[in-house]
């Protein structure tokens, strides 16, 4: 449910699970322990930009995976935001806010 | 067809791998895909020697962008001049690039051309003849359709639907730039879904008989309780017009082979007259292959009335409005599919239409008329009832048999019959028209097809029996029969048109070898008790010994057409 015109954390995690769902439907179970970059991803890479992509459309205006995710293009697997569904869910709650009013 | 795990090769120009989790999902069948080369779309098609085919995938995808596959579209979309014929002809190439690789597959898909929806191009000039890219998209799409059309390996499938479907989410310039990806992850699992379809229908597993409930289902209301007037059924009310729209869907499907019933608890004179009697209803008695009304378990009933039908219970599609009835009919027996039906009734033909069970790669005169045939034959069980003897009632039937050679006009009606034919089949091959043309060709081999009428309807070419001739020896390779004629003496006439085939070729003996499936063991019940040829040790074998002389049934009228006499080329 939006909390002031937000998501929820809740309704960010659900929109990111069934964007992966949504993309490789023979992933399995996905939880928010989830890799979706590195070498336990369970995507791909075209399916990870898929994912992006797809989420964006889901999410709304004012979330830009696309340009955040090129914009870390070479950066550690540990501090990659991109890396699990959980630390996925942290970095758009910080992209949403940086564009509140 | 192989029946174990299938290979798909995805040949594309755009990054296509996105389709593969689609294609090897749970959904049957289910497909191991592997990719082409990125963009080398006509090599591989015209290359068999590529690493690609290495593998021999069973099946084929081919996609390709517009722009990229006919260089003229290219030019289309800068709003350049183009000559359409020059266009055209591009297409011609291409098709020509597919049919060098139809050959290689048991099916090669090639879904339509598409654009995507946020491109406006010239606007209101974009159909205009000569000029506009969504008119210049259909010309290409339709040329494919029937430059390809006689290739029978390969199926164009509109990927036009598949992006509909999808909205918004079918293409985004994101997806391009970050990867060269063309279509969202939507348009990859409507075209797996119609792709898994098509091949379903190819080996013969469409479903042919839909059993509908009455209350809810056909009409609104309890007949039992307001009576065929109360029906709300028609009309202007928009329920009572749904369902009249959803009766038309389903009389559509009649005219594709597909078969109604009916299985509903009810008192069967009261469900009947409305049947009969209401203005506003579409489907009437004769549309119906048959029924069980009355207070009895659903499922048990579907048995009965698909034993009836002489269909397999995974012919079947159960349609009921009750949530309990079709839990029940899912426990019962869960080889029919039950698909989850709709509360809102405004959306039942939406849900008949999406239904993907019905697909077929062919459509015949036989599937047309394939209702009649089940009325038909309520006729017959009327004479059967009255007749003081089977012996009686066989002759009272006007049995003909017409016996014709396999050629060009039939050989399309033969190879369905060969691929759906389950009961009555000695051997159970399973081929592509392409494929059994070939087979028939070849000089020590024989193919009769047979075509059946009595006086109360025409079965159209409902047998097919074959001989491969071995020194002298004719190995029977196909025996089989439409479970619609079964019983009444056309078995033994098949056996008789072999045995003259085989006479005139001088041969020593036929021999049957029965290959046992988990459908056919009324063929080998025939073999045993009523063809008359004798039994090896092992049971596996049915032989007929030359000069022996088979004789044909005497009720049956046998009647051999001008194309069975021995193509030239064959000694």
């Amino acid at each position: 449910m939006k909390q002031n015109g937000q998501l929820s954390e809740a309704d960010i995690t659900k929109a990111v699970i069934d964007s992966v769902m949504n993309v490789a439907p023979d992933a399995g179970p996905i939880g928010t322990d989830t890799h979706l970059a590195g070498n336990q991803a369970v995507l791909d890479s075209v399916g990870f930009v898929t994912l992006l992509v797809d989420l964006e459309g889901r999410l709304g205006s004012g979330v830009d995976l696309s340009t955040s995710y090129l914009e870390q293009d070479g950066a550690d697997e540990a501090s990659n935001p991109f890396r699990t569904v959980q630390s996925l869910v942290a970095h758009i709650q910080q992209l949403a806010s940086k564009h509140r009013p | 067809m192989s029946t174990t795990h299938r290979e798909a090769l995805i040949v594309a120009d755009f990054t296509a791998q996105g389709l593969a989790p689609f294609l090897s999902d749970s959904q049957s069948p289910s497909l191991k895909a592997t990719l082409a080369p990125f963009d080398q779309v006509v090599p591989v098609l015209l290359d068999e020697t590529l690493q690609c085919w290495a593998s021999r995938p069973d099946v084929a995808v081919v996609w390709t962008r517009p722009d990229s596959a006919i260089k003229a579209f290219g030019r289309v979309i800068n709003h350049e001049s183009v000559d359409m014929d020059g266009l055209l002809a591009e297409v011609d190439d291409f098709a020509s690039c597919l049919r060098a690789a139809s050959a290689r597959v048991s099916a090669l898909f090639v879904p339509t051309w598409t654009w995507p929806a946020y491109d406006r191009g010239l606007g209101v000039l974009n159909l205009r003849p000569g000029v506009g890219a969504a008119y210049a998209l259909m010309r290409m799409n339709i040329r494919l359709a029937e430059a390809v059309a006689t290739d029978t390996a390969i199926h164009l499938l509109d990927a036009g639907r598949w992006v509909a479907q999808a909205g918004k989410a079918a293409a985004n310039p994101k997806l391009w730039h970050l990867g060269k990806i063309a279509f969202g992850p939507e348009v990859f699992r409507q075209a797996a879904t119609d792709i898994k379809a098509a091949l379903r229908g190819i080996s013969g597993q469409a479903r042919k008989l839909v059993v509908l409930d009455l209350d809810d289902t056909l009409w609104g209301g309890v007949v039992g309780d307001m009576g065929w007037e109360g029906l709300n059924l028609g009309g202007h009310n928009p329920i009572g017009e749904s369902f009249t729209t959803f009766q038309r869907a389903l009389k559509r499907l009649t005219n594709r082979g597909v078969v109604l019933a009916i299985v509903s608890k009810n008192t069967e004179e009261i469900a009947l007259e409305a049947i009969d009697r209401h203005p506003e209803m579409v489907l009437r008695r004769d549309d119906f292959a048959g029924w069980r009304i009355n207070w009895q378990d659903k499922a048990q009933n579907i048995a009965s009335l698909v034993a009836e039908l002489k269909l397999g219970l995974d012919s079947v599609v159960f349609i009921d409005d009750n949530p309990a009835e079709r839990a029940r009919v899912r426990e019962g027996l869960p080889q029919v599919l039950v698909p989850e039906w709709p509360l809102d009734k405004l959306l039942y033909e939406q849900t008949l239409a999406e239904l993907t069970c019905f697909d077929t790669v062919t459509l015949s005169t036989e599937d047309r008329t394939r209702t009649r045939t089940y009325v038909s034959e309520r006729e017959r069980q009327g004479v059967r009832q009255s007749a003081q003897s089977i012996e009686e009632y066989l002759a009272l039937l006007g049995l003909r048999v017409e016996v014709e050679a396999l050629d060009g006009s039939n050989v399309l009606r033969a190879v369905q019959l060969l691929n759906k034919t389950n009961q009555m089949n000695l051997a159970t091959r399973r081929f592509t028209e392409a494929q059994y043309l070939e087979w028939a060709a070849s000089k020590t081999n024989q193919v009769l097809v047979f075509r059946v009428r009595d006086r109360f309807d025409d079965y159209g070419l409902t047998g097919l029996a074959s001989l491969s001739v071995n020194g002298t020896e004719g190995h029977v390779s196909d025996f089989l029969l439409s479970c619609r004629v079964m019983g009444r003496g056309v078995e033994q006439t098949m056996l008789y048109a072999l045995a003259e085939e085989g006479r005139a070729l001088g041969l020593s003996r036929l021999i049957a070898t029965y290959c046992p499936t988990p459908r056919n063991s009324p063929c080998r019940a025939f073999f045993d008790d009523g063809s008359a040829f004798a039994r090896s040790d092992d049971g596996l074998q049915y032989v007929w010994d030359f000069p022996n002389l088979y004789v044909a049934p005497a009720h049956v009228d046998v009647h051999w057409a001008q194309n069975r006499i021995v193509p030239a080329g064959k000694s």
